[in-house]
């Protein structure tokens, strides 16, 4: 695995303490004087999708990812002027529900085959960093 | 035996092989020999498996001697898109986090293809995890396309339809979440169809936005399209998206170049003032071979074609964000350790491991799923794409099929939107809706645009059908295949004499 960009002098990871962000600007809002500014409410939200996401991502990344958020949201805050209250939505590629099978027993793939490409195999386990009692 | 001549689209190498003409290890020589001569510089390729090849090729033959009925894709070379499982064949879906696996199963559709006769040469580029429109969101090698090396080839199957325009297989396939088939496709002057949402079962797919994704082929004639389709298609229980039919059945036309009492609408949406020219002429100019076929054409309304770009881009993104949750460096794939605990090695591994657009998607996915904003983003986008839906039903019922350019410009060049996420999303305006409404579309060769240097640059006419119509667009498409012969150009410098 190649190495990444060497980290900037500000590598964060998402911590717990953000604020919640504002919900997105919808066609009729009254300017709200008490608002953070656009990239600052935009900044904590890239942030809080990274800690959602498991994505630790650098400061630098942090705001070019927020000036990409702004130019992608401000062209899609054209949904919200469609009312769709009474319109039910789309939820498949298809109209096909509640698809079952007999719930029988049957063969799955053997265990050293889906071992094969595990990082840390540890038959029959997947070997993972210590999570309980401390590191080792 | 004889040399095989390259260029000879699926239907006809499989008759010649069945024939005696060639053997398959001839034909799958050629066909790496061609690949080897000109991959350097194309890069359509991330993986190819010569070995694995010829030792396929030896059992075929033995098969025929032995007196095995030849399937219907006996012989055929077929490149597969990284992100398609064949046991055992490395596939990195185009992304450093996926680098060195090799899955311990067989998608369903690869299977069919192996069933059917076919032989896989390798597995083609892509952007990361499918996601972009050009081929360069990857940190391996970005396809280059044949007609002008330094544009695009079009994304994120790009890799596939390179092999196909330069005539490195016959056949190969791709997969389209919202035109990653019909873009390239559009791009490289070759044909590519993206089925119906769930006539292609998905098992065995690596999934990036599972209720838009389908696995769609690439092919040099529309009879070749058939084929494949009628090989993959078809339903799997081991997909529970996959429809509950028989697979496809092709119904040659008495008539291939007629198309009377056909009525197709052209959409204004789809030919807006930001429509560049010359993809407008040369899709006006296809239009009227077919109204000239017999077809009448209808002008249609798409009222809500507007707002599929961001619907897409809310619904795929935050399908991927669940999908691309799995790459945390447990089970398969690369590992970095981060500083010591579960979650550092989680965060530390797709921090290094996606690149800038995945992340940017699993970002934005995240945030339209997110607690405060599901309402407003996702569950709005939801809603929306039942609108698209219903334009699509309220046009069907007065036409037949609807057509229109499959981009709104030609190639691109390398380089020229990849530091604009945005620009490079809005290209998929065209392509989006249909895969937002779970259709069935075509891109087909329509004509040449002519670059600024005098170079000529493939468009693409995209026929998009009801549900299940594929047997529909696929008879316009030979109606414009028999009265053209736009299928047939190759690119100049990898021409190779077309033949049937």
């Amino acid at each position: 695995m190649r190495d990444s960009s060497p980290p900037s002098a500000v590598e964060f990871r998402a911590g717990k303490d953000f604020a919640p962000c504002p919900r997105p600007p919808l066609q009729g809002d009254a300017p709200s004087p008490g608002r953070r500014t656009m990239s600052e409410s935009q900044l904590d939200l890239v942030r809080r999708s990274a800690e959602l996401a498991r994505l630790e991502i650098t400061a630098e990344e942090a705001l070019a990812l927020t000036r990409d958020f702004e130019a992608i949201l401000r062209h899609f805050e054209v949904l919200s002027t469609l009312d769709v209250d009474e319109v039910p939505p789309t939820l498949g590629g298809s109209d096909l529900v509640d698809v079952t099978r007999a719930d029988l027993p049957r063969a799955s793939l053997p265990v050293d085959d889906l071992l094969r490409n595990a990082p840390d195999p540890q038959p029959p386990y997947y070997g993972v960093p210590k999570t309980v009692g401390g590191s080792e | 035996m004889s040399t095989v001549p390259i260029g000879r689209d699926a239907t006809a190498l499989r008759a010649a092989i069945v024939a005696g003409e060639h053997t398959v290890l001839e034909v799958v020589e050629a066909y790496l020999a061609r690949t080897q001569q000109i991959d350097d510089e194309l890069h359509a390729y991330l993986v190819v498996d010569g070995e694995g090849a010829r030792r396929r090729a030896r059992e075929l033959d033995a098969a025929l001697a032995a007196g095995e009925s030849p399937g219907p894709l006996f012989g055929v070379p077929v490149a597969l898109k990284a992100n398609m499982c064949l046991e055992g064949m490395e596939i990195n879906c185009g992304s450093r986090v996926l680098q060195g696996y090799r899955p311990p199963y067989t998608a369903t559709f690869v299977a069919r293809l192996l069933a059917a006769g076919a032989v896989p040469l390798g597995m083609t580029g892509m952007d990361e995890f499918a996601m972009g429109s050009s081929g360069e969101n990857t940190p391996f090698d970005t396809p280059r396309n044949p007609w002008d090396l330094s544009r695009t080839a079009g994304g994120s199957s790009t890799g596939s339809a390179v092999a196909v325009a330069a005539d490195m297989v016959p056949i190969a396939l791709g997969s389209d979440t919202g035109g990653s088939v019909r873009q390239p496709a559009a791009f490289c002057g070759i044909y590519g169809m993206k089925p119906t949402y769930g006539r292609v079962s998905r098992y065995g797919l690596v999934a990036f936005g599972s209720s838009l994704d389908q696995v769609s082929p690439f092919a040099r004639s529309v009879r070749d399209l058939e084929l494949v389709l009628s090989v993959i298609s078809g339903h799997d229980e081991a997909d529970s998206t996959s429809l509950p039919l028989p697979p496809f059945e092709s119904q040659p036309s008495r008539e291939p170049g007629r198309l009377l009492g056909v009525r197709i609408g052209l959409p204004k949406e789809y030919f807006s003032d930001d429509l560049d020219s010359e993809v407008r002429d040369a899709c006006n100019a296809a239009l009227a071979t077919l109204e000239e076929a017999g077809a009448e054409l209808v002008p249609v309304e798409l009222p809500h074609t507007k707002y599929a770009i961001p619907t897409y881009y809310v619904v795929a993104t935050a399908e991927a964000s669940s999908n691309l949750a799995r790459y945390d460096g447990v089970a398969y794939g690369q590992r970095r350790d981060g500083s010591g605990g579960l979650q550092e090695m989680f965060a530390a591994t797709r921090q290094a491991g996606f690149g800038d657009e995945v992340k940017r998607r699993i970002l934005l996915g995240t945030y339209v799923l997110s607690a405060g904003y599901y309402d407003a983003w996702y569950g709005k986008a939801l809603k929306v794409r039942t609108l698209l839906r219903r334009d699509f039903e309220q046009a069907f019922e007065s036409v037949d099929l609807i057509a229109g350019p499959t981009t709104p410009t030609p190639p691109f060049r390398v380089g020229e939107k990849s530091s604009d996420a945005l620009a490079m999303y809005l290209s998929d305006i065209l392509t989006v809706p249909a895969s937002l409404a779970g259709l069935p579309a075509l891109s087909l060769p329509a004509g040449f645009a002519t670059a600024e240097d005098g170079a000529r640059l493939p468009v693409g006419l995209q026929l998009i059908g009801p549900r299940l119509a594929e047997a529909s667009i696929l008879r316009a498409a030979t109606a414009l295949e028999s009265n053209t012969a736009l299928h047939e150009h190759r690119a100049p410098a990898y021409a190779v004499e077309a033949s049937r």
